[in-house]
């Protein structure tokens, strides 16, 4: 039950070349500064846009296959995905909003209480924080269940307290609903909190040599990567400055 | 004074009104949102109609609607009746007149909807089809409200097109607009008077709810 991309996409200033795979219950972080093609990576995954080449599939299921011409929809890929930007429906109450994708009110209920928001039910989407809108998000992005869950730096708007509480949600979700997660952001500290596994991506590609480690009990660990200890330092050092440069 | 062609130009604009809506709506969501092959040739087409002279507008659409036409010959095959010089006639050529006035709010309202609305709803499992109603048409109901009251008012000044394909028939195809002009040329003043301001009162409460409408919509944007 793996998700696995494997994608080439042509940009104006570089080309998105990328191939990985993420497991049930795992939560990959795609880390890299602004315009590294991270968004973009994350609209192909969702369908919403079509690379040059590339096969994605989910469970053996093809999403994607420009080799046989086969893309489906983005309404039957069966996703979750968590915009960087609010995008719940203005005219629609915070319960109507969970409620398009789910079909029963029962499981909207849950989700809403879940996720700390169901005082809020009623509530149309321009009388809530950004903190409470993107936790309304995110419990709509799982009113589908979704086979798979993106995450579009869905905490970057948000004050460093609203992340932080909802760092500790999405932990929760992750645990409870068991479903590969991929979040992008610039947050290196973020995607360390998170993260079971953590993937740099500059200029659409994933610096491999730049050291993957696994974000376990043991960790930082060379044995399970393979790596020695300075690399992981290289790696951070390395991103750090990526990021604090933006470019 | 006979209040009958002021009703009848209401029933005209109210039928006319709610059936190009109807057509209007997703002719200008398929312009908007599909990327449509010479969308700007289909877009001039659809807006012709504001520029044309109603006479010219009227003698092409009663070549079209008559007998030997198409529209004409498919409509007397469906319902064995003719569609000139009757009142479904008027509502069809009054509702290609008034096309582009319910077109021009209703594309500005469509592109002013985020698209990221709309890319939400298809990754929730939304059909194209389904994001239309459930998405954009809730997220334009001041589009809507100003492509149906533009088409109304046209229509209730309609005077043109509706005399070249409805003729003067007391009863059927005499609106307001006509019977004006044959008050004015029989020396009917008073009654001229009269059909005019009602007609002059209902336009301006029409233009009064656009504006007002408009004023809404920004202050919500």
């Amino acid at each position: 039950m793996r998700l696995e991309v494997e994608i080439v996409k042509e940009l104006p200033r570089f080309a998105i070349n990328i191939s990985f795979a993420c497991g049930r219950g795992e939560l990959l972080a795609l880390v890299g500064p602004s315009g590294a093609g991270k968004t973009t990576l994350m609209r192909i995954i969702a369908g919403l846009e079509q690379p040059d080449l590339g096969r994605i599939s989910y469970a053996g299921e093809t999403w994607l296959d420009t080799a046989r011409k086969t893309s489906l929809p983005p309404q039957n890929r069966g996703l979750g995905y968590v915009f960087q930007e609010y995008t719940l429906f203005p005219h629609l109450s915070v319960f109507k909003n969970v409620a398009f994708a789910a079909g029963d009110d029962g499981k909207v209920a849950d989700l809403l209480k879940l996720l700390e928001v169901w005082h809020l039910k009623d509530r149309r989407p321009a009388k809530l924080s950004g903190g409470e809108r993107q936790r309304v998000a995110l419990a709509q992005a799982l009113a589908r269940d979704p086979k798979v869950l993106l995450l579009d730096e869905p905490f970057s708007a948000l004050d460093v307290v609203s992340r932080r509480k909802l760092r500790k949600e999405l932990n929760k979700i992750k645990e409870e609903f068991n479903l590969p997660i991929i979040h992008i952001t610039h947050d290196l500290e973020e995607a360390e909190f998170l993260a079971d596994r953590l993937l740099p991506m500059v200029d659409g590609r994933i610096e491999e040599n730049w050291l993957v480690y696994q974000h376990s009990a043991s960790r930082p660990q060379a044995a399970s990567t393979g790596r020695p200890d300075d690399k992981i330092i290289d790696f951070r050092d390395r991103l750090k400055l990526k990021l604090a440069n933006g470019d | 004074m006979d209040p009958t062609p002021l009703y009848l130009s209401a029933k005209l604009a109210l039928i006319s009104t709610v059936v190009l809506l109807v057509i209007a709506a997703p002719l200008t969501y398929w312009l908007v949102y599909y990327p449509v092959r010479g969308r700007y040739f289909i877009e001039s087409l659809v807006t012709l109609p504001m520029v044309l002279p109603p006479t010219a507008l009227g003698f092409f659409l009663l070549v079209a609607m008559g007998p030997h036409g198409a529209i004409g010959r498919f409509w007397e095959n469906l319902t064995g009746s003719a569609l000139v010089f009757t009142f479904t006639g008027i509502v069809v050529a009054a509702m290609a007149h008034s096309l582009p006035y319910a077109f021009q709010p209703l594309k500005t309202a469509f592109e002013r909807v985020d698209k990221r609305l709309l890319e939400s709803a298809y990754v929730l499992g939304c059909s194209r089809r389904a994001a239309f109603f459930r998405v954009v048409l809730p997220n334009t109901v001041n589009g809507l409200a100003a492509a149906a009251i533009l088409a109304f008012a046209h229509t209730m000044g309609e005077f043109g097109v509706i005399l070249m394909v409805g003729g003067s028939i007391p009863g059927k195809t005499k609106v307001a607009s006509i019977a004006i002009y044959e008050y004015v040329e029989a020396l009917h003043y008073k009654e001229a008077w009269v059909l005019s301001l009602a007609l002059v009162t209902i336009s301006y409460l029409v233009l009064l709810a656009v504006n007002l409408l408009n004023r809404r919509g920004k202050h919500e944007a």
